[in-house]
């Protein structure tokens, strides 16, 4: 069984932005409410001219102790076995504890009215049919077809890697154990999504 | 035959040996390839690299999703994508874009407004039907009503034919779609149609600025789409001006992450800390328009440590050649040859000291003109025919002994030992590179900056080589084609000429009356012409520039005593209003009512469709077939599009159009049958088809791309019909970079498509521009080099400070949003709101906006200081830029309600700037002033 995970590298990034627009299209997500599964921080330190820029591409950590899984009172939030954290939205009912517990902001609400315009911009047959806590869910239906996720596929500058990381030859494992990419944020939950500096 | 002309046909012949309009019916500059290349021959050097990949991704989503590939449009990258097209209730729609894993360009990645083209797509502003100005509305009021194509046009013609409208008081305007992809499909429009007036919108904004620059040592026409920068494998990269396109553009993305991810040591120089600057190892806050400066501290540092390579050099370039001083005018010593092309040049043997002939046109310097062997001297002192020479190399070491990093630090504003250190840095790592860049309509002094950095390049050696600047597949097979069919007598057809020797055939052309039956030349040459008479300033490089063209239509322009008047204006593809200087200049040309009609081709209702009189809704490149395309990569990629879904509009491809079009002008025939002959076809047998589809109301696109195929086939030892099927799955990659230059090479193994064949430091180029330009000297097109400063306003030489409110103005593009191709897009304002203060506003140093009393998100009023004009922006407070500058994000400012999601954001930075042009090419100098800042009153932004 795989143990999925996640390295971006904050080396080579470019800040183009192209991650967060495919995974709208590729995720139907409510980009026309600022909505995203993922977004990408863009932050300036210093002072002229020792000034500094920071473009921090961020996701869902899909952690191993995930407080989002713990707190759902539906069971709507779960982990799988290869270690994807996500929604059932036919469980879900919306209360939001997950929203508030998770440290890294990482979910946000798929309201009604976004369902209906959801219809309208991407489709009659659009992936969201009902109101739900949406999420990153590593693409787990591209994974599933042996496709990397959108995001990652995506990326001009090779600053988004997925795989398994207890596979020792999977580029992932090998950032981690190098020591390469390090987890950010609060350690509790176990993030499996890392970074490069 | 007047003086000017004279020298202009001797500039044409010297490069042109061969003239390219060739209208023989039947005649295939394939023929003698055909009957090289055995069939299986070729085929260990071919590379479909895409093909499987793309059958890969194909299976994975087998049975829901179908893949088409196309060519993305949102910027004139023009990656290779794959469109996933689903099929729901019995429609088609297009559900994602992916990058196409074969094409060597973005290697299978898009960039966030590749993402958003599906939103092109689906748009709800888009142009849906044929449109007619509503009888009493003015121009800029969007004020329309639907038609049927056969209702617009006729609307058209009538009033033409109501107006009398000649063909020469036509002119057409083609934004980069036009001039990248369908130059060779509009021109012979043109010709046939007797028009001689032609305004791309690239052409002084980015062409004439930074490309010519460029195209001066590499014989280039088009730098940007003909040279491409190998970054992944470059050990050391110089940026400057770039962000765009090491941002932006995805292919270019690919490059520059590669080589930074493979550990090279980048250094940025810009005004800002830019997204491109921020991974590299060293950001330099430069002052604005003094890069220049920089390189000449670098190319210093270069030829005193002695690093440059001296065997290229002495034998590939024109850094041996003999030369002297006449007047202010660097001269080569040179005989003419037959027809004006160079005959021969001057070197000095090393190893005998003499004086040795070398061929006029060649690649290679080491054989003389009696064939005997020479070793050229890089230094060198000698007399010709009476005149105490020097070599061009000498010239250089003494026009540069003054740019120490210590000269250049007083100038650009960064400090001595960090621009020394650069400078050893750069010089002692192989590879190293400048980047290249992609646009640059900035100053007066762009073309020479650009020229720098291409010199800087040939002094290393870094042509054709890894870590260098590569020219790109297609430029190689157009120079090798070239160089061989001289070889063997044979011609070469005009759309096939390489480099910069394409536009100076065309500009003869345009600018000869004798070229044109009613005797008009284009606007720009009489706007030339003029001037002389004046004794005023002329443009020499004018070919498809707006020289003359608000003269023309306010009827102030005369041809031989006789009005030149401008009285129809066909737009395809661009939007003026929005992207010329000044918005104001534009939108009272247009608003003109001389001009009796204004035809608007285009996607969507931009700031310039409010100024048409009719309106005709182009397809986007989802939904339409295309011609042939080659890439902007140095491999050999073809790609082309096939509609992913029906049309979402009532719309037809552009090429349609114009066929449409010269149907109803009277030169659909010649217009059918040089399009056939400049793709090898039967032109007969051509206009038979395009007949027949047309009646049965089909494009003949698909037919435009078969006849390319079949041209393109046989020099890859390929069939038409293998080459045709493996693009309807995807782009193909059919040599490797590599590969080709082991072939190939430019120029250790073909000469450059430049006068000399040799890469050029002293450019012919620029020397006979100056002579067409009227012969004064002019620093700025000096064939070697000059360093002029970039002057902001009167009164503010080098060394002067600026006032207490004033500014330095720079401006750029965003990652999220670059041409009006990519602002009224939903996906992309959404994602772009994201961060308003970095992608919206005017950024602004934290001290400066202190001591103004200014805060974060305040409203200001920018000033020009130069013109008489504005333009009010919130500001971004911040400590990304120096004290001095000012940025202005550029890609806003949309006014037409229309456009429902670009309308109202940011603000228009054409309104701030106004018409002031370089002297070379009529470049655009963009950023070319200073504003004064103060606080917008209450109640605004």
């Amino acid at each position: 069984m795989a143990r999925y995970g996640f390295v971006v590298d904050l080396t080579t990034c470019v800040g183009c932005n192209a991650c967060v627009a495919a995974c709208t299209t590729e995720n139907e997500t409510p980009y026309w409410d600022g909505l995203y599964r993922t977004h990408v921080e863009d932050v300036s330190f210093g002072s002229f001219p020792d000034s500094g820029r920071a473009i921090i591409p961020r996701l869902c950590m899909h952690c191993e102790n995930a407080p989002c899984v713990r707190v759902c009172p539906t069971g709507a939030s779960y982990k799988t076995a290869d270690g994807i954290v996500l929604v059932d939205a036919d469980k879900c009912m919306g209360c939001g504890y997950c929203i508030a517990a998770c440290p890294f902001g990482a979910r946000y609400r798929y309201e009604k009215e976004a369902v209906n315009k959801a219809n309208e911009i991407f489709g009659k047959d659009a992936g969201h049919q009902a109101p739900h806590v949406d999420k990153c869910t590593y693409c787990v239906h591209r994974v599933k077809e042996g496709r990397e996720p959108a995001c990652v596929a995506v990326c001009p500058a090779h600053a988004r890697v997925f795989g398994d990381l207890d596979d020792p030859n999977s580029e992932v494992s090998k950032l981690v154990e190098s020591g390469k990419a390090q987890p950010i944020g609060d350690p509790g939950p176990q993030p499996k999504t890392y970074y490069v500096r | 035959m007047p003086p000017e002309a004279r020298i202009r046909l001797r500039l044409i012949r010297r490069l042109t040996r061969h003239e390219g309009s060739v209208m023989k019916a039947g005649l295939s500059r394939r023929t003698f390839i055909k009957a090289g290349a055995a069939a299986g021959a070729g085929l260990m050097f071919l590379k479909y690299v895409g093909t499987s990949a793309t059958e890969t991704l194909a299976q994975a989503t087998a049975g829901e999703i179908e893949w088409k590939p196309n060519v993305c449009n949102l910027c004139p990258s023009f990656c290779g994508i794959q469109v996933a097209v689903k099929e729901v209730d019995g429609q088609k729609r297009a559900v994602k874009i992916e990058g196409d894993p074969g094409h060597s360009f973005n290697q299978g990645h898009t960039c966030a407004r590749g993402q958003s083209g599906l939103r092109l797509l689906y748009s709800p502003d888009r142009i849906k039907k044929p449109l007619i100005r509503v009888k009493g509305s003015k121009r800029g009021e969007w004020n329309f009503k639907a038609v049927s194509w056969d209702e617009a046009y006729k609307h058209v013609m009538q009033v033409a034919q109501d107006n009398k409208i000649m063909p020469w008081e036509m002119t057409a305007m083609g934004g980069w779609l036009v001039c990248s992809l369908y130059g060779s499909y509009l021109l012979p429009f043109m010709r046939a149609s007797q028009i001689p007036n032609l305004v791309g919108s690239t052409i002084q904004r980015c062409m004439y600025g930074q490309v010519l620059g460029l195209d001066s040592a590499l014989g280039t026409f088009n730098a940007h789409d003909e040279v491409s920068s190998d970054y992944a494998r470059a050990k050391f990269g110089l940026n400057f001006r770039s962000n765009a396109a090491l941002t932006a553009s995805t292919g270019r993305i690919v490059s520059y992450t590669e080589g930074l991810a493979n550990g090279a040591t980048v250094v940025t120089l810009d005004p800002r800390l830019t997204e491109a600057a921020r991974p590299g190892e060293m950001w330099l806050s430069i002052k604005p328009g003094t890069d220049g400066a920089f390189l000449l501290a670098v190319m210093h540092e270069i030829l005193t440590s002695g690093t440059y390579d001296a065997e290229f050099l002495a034998t590939h370039t024109n850094a041996p050649f003999l030369a002297y001083m006449d007047g202010k005018m660097l001269r080569l010593a040179m005989d003419a040859g037959p027809n004006g092309t160079p005959g021969r040049f001057y070197v000095v043997d090393k190893n005998t000291g003499k004086v040795v002939a070398v061929p006029g046109v060649s690649n290679r310097n080491d054989k003389a003109v009696d064939g005997s062997s020479v070793s050229p001297a890089l230094d060198a002192t000698a007399s010709w025919n009476g005149k105490p020479v020097k070599s061009v190399f000498s010239f250089l070491r003494e026009r540069t002994a003054g740019f120490t990093a210590e000269w250049a630090s007083e100038i650009t504003g960064i400090d001595t030992k960090t621009i020394d250190s650069v400078a050893k840095q750069f010089s002692q790592t192989n590879p190293a590179m400048v980047y290249s860049g992609w646009a640059d309509g900035r100053y007066d002094t762009s073309p020479m900056t650009w020229k720098t950095a291409a010199m800087i390049q040939a002094l290393i050696g870094g042509i054709d080589r890894p870590g260098g600047w590569y020219y790109t597949g297609k430029q190689h097979e157009l120079i090798k084609d070239y160089w061989d069919n001289m070889a063997k007598g044979e011609p070469t057809l005009e759309p096939d000429t390489p480099g910069v020797r394409l536009p100076l055939i065309r500009q003869a052309i345009f600018n000869d009356p004798s070229q044109w039956m009613h005797g008009f030349p284009g606007i720009s040459e009489v706007w030339n012409e003029n001037q002389r008479a004046k004794g005023k300033p002329s443009v020499p490089f004018n070919l498809f520039t707006d020289l003359g063209l608000s003269e023309s239509v306010e009827g102030k322009l005369q041809y031989k005593g006789k009005p030149y008047q401008t009285r129809a204006i066909g737009i395809a593809a661009t939007n003026p209003v929005r992207s010329f200087f000044s918005s104001e200049d534009q939108k009272a040309l247009f608003s003109n009512e001389n001009i009796k009609i204004i035809v608007d081709i285009d996607v969507l209702p931009t700031d310039t469709a409010a100024y048409a009189d009719v309106i005709l809704p182009d397809l986007t490149y989802l939904e339409r077939p295309e011609v042939l395309m080659d890439s902007q990569s140095a491999d050999m990629t073809f790609a082309s599009r096939t509609p992913a879904v029906p049309p979402v509009v009532d719309g037809k491809h552009l090429l349609d159009i114009f066929l449409d079009f010269s149907q109803r002008m009277g030169s659909y025939e010649p217009y059918v049958k040089t399009l056939a002959t400049n793709l090898g076809a039967d032109p007969n047998a051509t206009l038979k088809t395009f007949n027949d589809l047309r009646q049965n109301g089909r494009s003949v696109v698909p037919a435009l791309r078969e006849m390319a195929v079949a041209h393109e086939a046989p020099g890859f030892g390929l069939t038409a019909e293998k080459m045709g099927k493996d693009l309807e799955k995807g782009a193909i990659t059919l040599k490797t970079k590599d590969e080709i230059v082991a072939e190939s090479g430019v120029p250790r193994k073909y000469p450059a498509p430049t006068p000399s064949g040799r890469i050029e430091l002293y450019s012919m180029l620029f020397a006979d521009l100056t002579t067409l330009a009227g012969g004064e000297y002019d620093p700025h097109m000096d064939p070697l080099l000059m360093y002029t400063d970039t002057v902001f306003r009167d009164g503010l030489a080098a060394g002067e400070s600026l006032g207490s409110d004033e500014f330095y103005m720079t401006y750029g593009h965003i990652p999220t949003m670059t041409h009006t191709s990519t602002s009224d897009n939903d996906l992309l304002v959404a994602v772009t709101e994201q961060k308003p203060d970095l992608y919206m506003r005017v950024w602004m140093n934290t001290k400066r906006a202190a001591k103004l009393g200014l805060k974060d998100n305040d409203t200001v009023v920018l000033k020009n200081t130069r013109a008489d004009l504005q333009v009010e922006s919130p500001i971004f407070v911040t400590d990304l830029i120096r004290p001095d500058t000012l940025f202005f994000p550029a890609p806003f400012g949309a006014e037409n309600k229309a456009q429902t999601s670009a309308v109202g954001l940011g603000a228009a930075y054409n309104k701030l700037v106004p018409r002031q042009i370089e002297p070379i090419a009529a470049g655009t100098m963009a950023s070319q002033f200073t504003v004064k800042v103060s606080k917008a009153a209450e109640g605004k932004g």
